[in-house]
């Protein structure tokens, strides 16, 4: 027994190291070119090129607040200038259309998608709200990395992000937990927002958190720009999504 | 110079550089304000907001006077008809409504529109009303009649803002598709597209002379047109966001403008120099409106409520 324990702990130490990548190597095996899209068919995600923006007077960012605009999103959507662009700290550099397309390639399905109008009309938790109240669609993943001096780091798009609920009337603090669902409704209502991943369900962009149901209640989120590179600092956006097949 | 004229110059000049007002804070809106709008008398505000209610503030109590409640969705903008009788909301529903101004009962719904209604303006005669819509489509309407008489296209975008000239004959539009048109009001003919703006244009506004037309855009300018020539004259630069809207003073001699960068700026359109700003909104301004006296602006956004300001004495002047 004590021998088998023995090799069942050098077994999955040498698996662990051996999964381990070195921090000197980007986390991904190839790095998407500016203006491109990366879409990794084997590990079902996609790579996007971003920069860093430091959007400080806006919502969210530095202290509690609800907000309706993405923390990632793109530089243009719909054919012009996202209309949302000032307020991403990840400002991707393709189209919101060209991250609908490609997550699609991947197989990755919306299943209730609506414009941001019809979404309003179906706006809030109320004795009447249905399952067609919230967006839906395959469940997705989404990360950031980039160069640190010699190092590449990625963290999770969650863990930038902390929330606060109340309790007995008091705000307490709690880890981000969004359930991130790809309903696409930006592009396919043109909403021209540029949002790709929104902190609470709104139709404006083509992920969204439905934990709740069409845009209220909102979660009280605040994005700490301490754990983020200065802005302008290139940065590389991942998508990972669980197909439906 | 008017002794109007005069005391805001005074004023100004004696003003400290920095003062700090406080505004007036009206609330009740449960969403982001997209539009405000004094009755003719300068006693009420009318405001139009993402919570899908227009609401009528009697402005001596400073208290909610009337909630308009029909629209499906949110109401985009609103005007009232020039005796103040009427309120005419614009909404995400597709419909422009007619109201009674003072009892908020619903007189009419006009239907003419197959996407959201982002804009509506009536006519100084009160005898015309424009809407824009969310493809481009801009109606024309005649007051009382439950169709368009004309419909304008030639915008290939989101119409955000339409406004009639002074004398009635032009009809401006500001659009997505980047440009600020002309249209003639008598038959529906384009008369100009004026480009310049590089991104999204959002309201427009002409000065009270007639002469200027002033349009906001997501470029973070407000451009400057000569109505005549049908040229831009001025880009006034500054605003570090998309500017939103724009708003003229009575005597057509300064401009406001408000921005996503949660400031009003003033501007001077002799020089065509910033005067100074005003600051206390916490998220981005979407609306602003001026008392037909000068002597108090309204603004309003994405933080719900709705703030007024005494003017000239809340313009903090650039040092």
């Amino acid at each position: 027994m004590y021998r088998f324990s023995v090799l069942l702990v050098f077994v999955l130490t040498a698996l662990g190291t051996a999964a381990e990548k070195p921090a000197n190597r980007p986390p991904v095996a190839r790095l998407p070119e500016p203006g491109t899209v990366i879409v990794d068919r084997d590990r079902d995600e996609v790579l996007l090129c971003a920069t860093i923006q430091h959007p400080v007077d806006k919502p969210c960012i530095g202290t509690y607040g609800e907000r309706v605009q993405a923390f990632v999103g793109s530089a243009k959507a719909a054919g012009g200038d996202a209309k949302m662009a000032s307020y991403f700290v990840f400002l991707v550099d393709v189209p919101t259309e060209e991250v609908y397309k490609a997550l699609v390639s991947l197989g990755a399905k919306t299943r209730v998608h609506y414009s941001m109008e019809e979404g309003h009309r179906r706006s809030g938790l109320k004795p009447t709200t249905r399952p067609e109240d919230y967006l839906q669609g395959d469940p997705v993943l989404i990360s950031v990395f980039w160069k640190e001096g010699t190092r590449w780091v990625e963290r999770p798009y969650q863990s930038f992000v902390t929330e606060r609920v109340l309790v007995e009337g008091k705000p307490v603090e709690k880890p981000w937990t969004p359930s991130f669902v790809f309903h696409g409704s930006g592009v396919l209502h043109r909403s021209g927002t540029g949002c790709i991943a929104c902190p609470c369900d709104c139709a404006g962009g083509i992920i969204a958190d439905n934990r709740y149901p069409l845009y209220n209640p909102k979660p009280l989120v605040r994005f700490d720009l301490t754990q983020v590179p200065s802005p302008g600092t290139p940065v590389y956006v991942r998508i990972r999504v669980v197909c439906t097949r | 110079m008017s002794r109007s004229s005069l005391s805001v110059l005074l004023l100004l000049v004696v003003a400290p550089a920095v003062c700090s007002v406080e505004p007036i804070r009206l609330q009740g809106h449960t969403d982001n304000v997209y539009a405000l709008v004094y009755s003719p008398d300068g006693k009420r505000l009318a405001s139009a907001s993402g919570d899908g209610t227009a609401r009528v503030w009697d402005l001596a109590s400073r208290k909610t006077q009337a909630v308009f409640k029909e629209h499906q969705g949110s109401v985009y903008d609103l005007v009232f008809t020039p005796n103040g009788n009427k309120l005419i909301t614009a909404g995400g529903d597709q419909r422009l409504c007619v109201w009674n101004a003072a009892t908020a009962k619903l007189e009419q719904s006009l239907v003419g529109h197959a996407k959201p209604i982002y804009c509506v303006a009536i006519s100084r005669d009160g005898r015309f009303l424009a809407s824009g819509d969310e493809t481009g489509l801009i109606c024309l309407w005649q007051l009382g009649k439950p169709m368009p008489i004309r419909t304008l296209k030639g915008h290939a975008r989101e119409v955000y803002g339409v406004a009639f000239s002074p004398d009635g004959k032009l009809l401006a539009s500001s659009s997505s598709d980047k440009s600020v048109r002309l249209w003639q009001v008598s038959d529906g003919a384009a008369v100009a597209t004026l480009t310049g703006h590089t991104s999204h244009v959002y309201r427009c506004s002409f000065s009270p002379d007639g002469k200027l037309l002033a349009s906001a855009g997501q470029d973070r300018v407000v451009r400057l047109w000569d109505v005549a020539d049908k040229r831009q004259v001025a880009v006034l630069q500054g605003h570090r966001d998309s500017v939103y809207a724009v708003r003229f003073s009575a005597d057509s001699k300064s401009l406001f403008s408000a921005s996503d960068d949660r400031q009003v700026y003033s501007w001077e359109l002799h020089q065509r120099t910033r005067l100074g700003r005003i600051t206390g909104h916490e998220a981005a301004i979407y609306a602003i409106t001026l008392r037909s006296d000068g002597r108090q602006l309204a603004s309003a956004g994405m933080d719900k409520d709705i703030l007024l300001w005494p003017i000239p004495s809340a313009i903090r002047l650039d040092k």
